[in-house]
């Protein structure tokens, strides 16, 4: 336990020092992907979505892809295609940039409907099919896909289906002052990220990744689980409540967060914290907001 | 977490639905309260509900405070006091409409709703109208609804469910009110008396007559009185109702006179004897109107006065019922004593000459009492007189007006002139008033006597017989009196209107909707002592008296208080088997006691957090049972021992009130 508690530690101190004054989202990023989960990321340019992205694949010491989403990128951009091999007169399948550990869809929003439900599959199975023919994915497999505002221009809106296949969605904002100044007066985020040393790699992160689903659960804490979802499904200024596949991930977002900060049990308090980033992007509201989800968690008194 | 939710701030659309029950509430008044405190009422909800569609607060406290002192200062000004049902009436509204100004948090939405409820209910104490109560109950119906959309904790519930909520809760309210009804110690006079209001409107007869004055009772569709007959009623041409007697007489107005200290010849009895309940409305004189002639009645202080009329010593200003018996035919050998047969033969003197002429000279041909009554009445018949509820008006010597020039009148302008012309031949003579015929309800065979039934007769006293009714009306339009006969003479009737003629099923739906009304007014309304002992027999509780029948109702309320516990408890705690929730359910109330409640959905540590910013000095102690309570529930296989090590900590933690701290 010690020792999955000091690597934690380590990852979140390194990707800290990158990003500043984001502890709170760096730690759900984290708890996303110990619990399997990918990652959607919602904020407006320039505030380093992409510089975390890169400072958690450098970090976790994974394969990294990077595929920028344009209205013109074609499906085959990301998968990958099979080319004519004259030597050896057969197809040859060229892999595009999904096949890597961590996979960087940058401006997703910003992709054609079709080119977005090229990721799907990928998401979901972790493999690939093309020409009839199936492709795993290396493991671990994440996506962490950045997106502008809805409201910008010459975005696509995700369908809710896509919505769904991620396990969180996570709003940066704007730095705090202090943070600002810091990153003003210091040196270069890629060049930082460039010099990170790596502190894990692909086998400590499925350890982890294994320790979660030994985090505990008690039955008393389902009961809250459900009292939280049921409220989601009958709450008046929702459209939709949370699905079944919504339930599992809040639950296994809890444990994940569990066990970032040192526990074996899964307790409320782990539950309300990655509440409002596994709902939100969920449940469709008339007002949207993070006032909207702490109404939500207000309402159901704990079991 | 009550106290948490009462801060909160209220949305625009709670805010709208409570201006609104307001709204309807104070529609219960309308007519009963001045005009200018409407008119604030509703500038002050305008403004607010302007100010919250906006998003804006309350208008600064200053603003507030002179609005309401000036508001206060203007009714103390018109009423000159704060008691009284109106003034009383009028500064609860006054602040219910005030309060909306300085709105912002649910629990200045208690406080409202709480005065819509006495509002409401202060309506009550100005008419116990069974439609005004059925009003009253849908506005606290709504009122309920709106404060269930403002407290609940969980969802708050749509419209439709809320409304359903409310009826829920009024019908689980019932059966105590029931109780609380039926057995509340009532008394024998009224436990408090509202301070009458001045100038408040009598109803019917008064003391006196003018020619003019039964034609503005002709047009009221108003109820005097309802009457039940135990047998068969009398024939039509002997309904009459007898109220006060006018004796004195000058010249133009008739008058009660002052009570003269006689008795009266004792009357003997004659024919049938007609039993019958009359239920009278309320019309602040002293006479109960009785069938002529009263012989038996069942008011405890209620006497005969000596022209035979029945009176109690208090104004009848609530609803009675009174059993009575009288006999329609009477007559009397003992002879009228001097006093009482001067105080009935006086005319004023130099008014009415030309009738005095005309009394002069009929009494020439006619000696005798009888052929002198009948002369007159042939005529009456035989002249052209007409019936009409529109006559033109008399000014000085009503009677010479009447006789010689218009020759148009009603009931009063006939027992004047009559009685007057008996005066004036030396037959003791005068104007009874009172009610004749009435209208049978057959849905529920009684009798409703409206003001429109108000008549004035004649009574004149023969040797021999005693006092004779002479109705000189039943001679000019016999309809009047007898129904069946034709259409009253004279076409420019108005008197009843559309509602007696014409559209039976509209008739038929009014004597049913009055036969529901004096059914509400029978068991709910004149629910006395009598009665309750009644009920209280019927229940094998003998004896009753009031210290048994609080007992009684300490026991329904604490029953109920107990039902409700349950429930409650039921719903909201968790299975008490589990000595860990027990345990932390006490630290909560000890935390709650120190001023730091926990709220619904706070976790335990989360709630030791907030307890340790509160009160750094508990926050140790908190932390660590805290902990301790999130391990035993949450953690995988917690050690039985930690339990009961739990318990132990949680009973000797005593947190110190917040204020020995400070000292």
């Amino acid at each position: 336990m010690n020792m999955v508690r000091t690597e934690i530690e380590a990852i979140l101190a390194q990707i800290n020092r990158v990003i500043l004054g984001k502890d709170a989202q760096i730690r759900l990023c984290l708890a996303c992907m110990l619990a399997r989960g990918h990652l959607l990321i919602e904020d407006i340019p320039g505030v380093g979505k992409t510089t975390l992205a890169h400072a958690i694949a450098k970090t976790l010491g994974l394969s990294f892809q990077r595929v920028q989403f344009t209205s013109d990128l074609l499906p085959a951009d990301v998968l990958g295609v099979s080319i004519f091999d004259r030597e050896t007169g057969k197809f040859r399948f060229q892999r595009g940039p999904i096949f890597a550990q961590l996979v960087l869809a940058d401006e997703i929003n910003r992709a054609s409907p079709k080119a977005q439900s090229a990721l799907l599959e990928a998401m979901e199975e972790h493999q690939v099919t093309l020409d009839g023919q199936s492709m795993a994915l290396p493991e671990p497999f994440f996506v962490i896909a950045t997106q502008n505002p809805q409201d910008q221009v010459g975005t696509f809106p995700l369908p809710e289906s896509q919505l769904d296949r991620f396990l969180m969605r996570v709003h940066l904002g704007y730095p705090a002052v202090a943070a600002e100044r810091e990153l003003l007066s210091g040196v270069d985020r890629r060049e930082l990220v460039n010099s990170l040393s790596t502190v894990a790699d692909a086998a400590s992160l499925q350890r982890l990744q294994q320790a979660v689903l030994d985090i505990h659960v008690a039955p008393a804490l389902l009961d809250y689980v459900q009292a939280l979802v049921a409220h989601t499904r009958h709450a008046p200024g929702l459209n939709a409540g949370l699905s079944p596949r919504a339930a599992i991930g809040l639950l296994r977002a809890a444990r994940a967060w569990a066990l970032i900060t040192g526990r074996d049990a899964v307790i409320p308090e782990h539950v309300q914290a990655v509440f409002g980033a596994v709902v939100e992007h969920r449940v469709r509201q008339k007002d949207s907001g993070p006032t909207a989800v702490t109404r939500l968690l207000e309402a159901v008194p704990i079991p | 977490m009550s106290i948490a939710l009462a801060r909160k701030a209220m949305s625009f659309e709670q805010l709208a639905g409570i201006c609104a029950c307001l709204a309807l509430a104070l529609a219960a008044h309308i007519g009963s309260l001045p005009a200018w405190v409407y008119a604030t009422v509703a500038m002050s909800g305008a403004i607010r509900l302007s100010l919250a569609r906006r998003g804006r607060a309350a208008p600064p406290r200053f603003v507030r405070l002179a609005v309401a002192a000036l508001a206060i200062a203007l009714l103390f000004l018109q009423f000159r006091t704060f008691n009284g049902l109106s003034a009383g009436t009028a500064l609860l509204t006054l602040m219910a409409g005030l309060k909306l100004l300085e709105t912002e948090t649910q629990r200045d939405i208690y406080i409202i709703t709480l005065c819509i409820y006495f509002v409401s209910m202060s309506a009550l104490l100005e008419s116990d109208s069974f439609w005004l109560l059925a009003y009253l109950i849908g506005v606290c119906w709504l009122t309920t609804a709106t404060l269930l959309r403002v407290t609940s904790t969980a969802p708050l519930p749509d419209r439709r469910r809320s409304l359903f909520y409310a009826a829920r809760i009024f019908s689980q309210a019932l059966p105590l009110a029931l109780v609380f009804w039926l057995f509340f110690p009532r008394f024998g006079g009224p436990l408090w008396q509202m301070p009458s209001e001045g100038g408040k409107a009598e109803s019917g007869l008064s003391d006196s007559m003018s020619p003019g004055d039964i034609n503005e009772l002709a047009l009221s569709d108003d109820i005097a009185f309802r009457v039940h007959f135990a047998a068969a009623p009398p024939p039509p041409q002997e309904r009459y109702w007898r109220g006060p007697v006018m004796h004195d007489f000058n010249g133009h107005t008739w008058n009660r006179g002052y009570p003269l200290r006689f008795t009266a010849p004792l009357l003997q009895t004659q024919g049938e004897a007609y039993t019958y309940t009359l239920s009278l409305e309320p019309h602040q004189h002293n006479w109960i109107f009785a069938l002529d002639w009263p012989a038996k009645w069942n008011l405890p202080h209620g006497v005969l006065t000596n022209d035979y009329t029945l009176v109690q010593p208090d104004p009848v200003s609530r609803p009675i019922d009174v059993v009575a018996t009288s006999y329609t035919k009477v007559q009397s050998t003992e002879p009228l004593s001097a006093t009482l047969r001067r105080r009935d033969i006086r005319l004023p003197p130099n008014r009415n000459p030309r009738t005095l002429q005309l009394a002069h000279d009929l009494r020439q041909g006619h000696p005798d009492d009888m052929d002198y009554v009948q002369a007159v009445l042939n005529m009456f018949a035989q002249e052209a007189f007409y019936y009409t509820l529109t006559p033109p008006k008399l000014a000085g010597d009503s009677v010479d007006e009447f006789l010689f020039g218009t020759k148009r009148g009603f009931c009063g302008h006939y027992a004047s002139a009559f009685t007057t012309l008996m005066r004036a031949a030396g037959i003791p003579a005068h104007v009874v008033t009172g009610y004749q015929g009435g209208t049978f309800n057959r849905f529920a065979d009684y009798w409703i006597v409206r003001q429109s039934d108000a008549h004035a007769w004649s009574e004149v006293w023969i040797d021999g017989l005693g006092w004779q009714r002479v109705d000189p009306t039943s001679v000019i339009a016999p309809a009047r009196v007898q129904p069946g006969l034709g259409d009253v003479a004279g076409a420019d009737e108005p008197a009843g209107g559309p509602w007696r003629h014409g559209t039976p099923w509209l008739a038929d739906l009014r004597l049913r909707l009055d036969a529901m009304r004096q059914l509400w007014r029978e068991r709910i309304l004149l629910f006395d002592q009598d009665s309750q002992t009644r009920v209280l027999e019927w229940l094998n509780i003998p004896e009753p008296d009031g210290q048994k029948l609080v007992m009684v109702l300490a026991a329904a309320l604490a029953l109920v208080l107990v039902w409700l516990t349950w429930t409650v408890r039921r719903e909201t705690e968790p299975p008490r088997k589990d000595p860990v929730i027990r345990a932390y359910a006490r630290l909560c109330i000890k935390l709650a006691a120190v001023g730091i409640p926990r709220l619904a959905h706070e976790g335990a540590e989360d709630y030791a957090i907030r307890v340790a910013q509160r009160r750094p000095d508990l926050g140790p102690a908190v932390g660590a049972l805290c902990r301790d309570y999130s391990d035993l529930r949450y953690a995988d296989a917690p050690a039985p021992a930690g339990v009961g090590r739990f318990e132990g900590a949680v009973r000797t933690f005593r947190p110190r009130p917040p204020d020995s701290r400070a000292s």
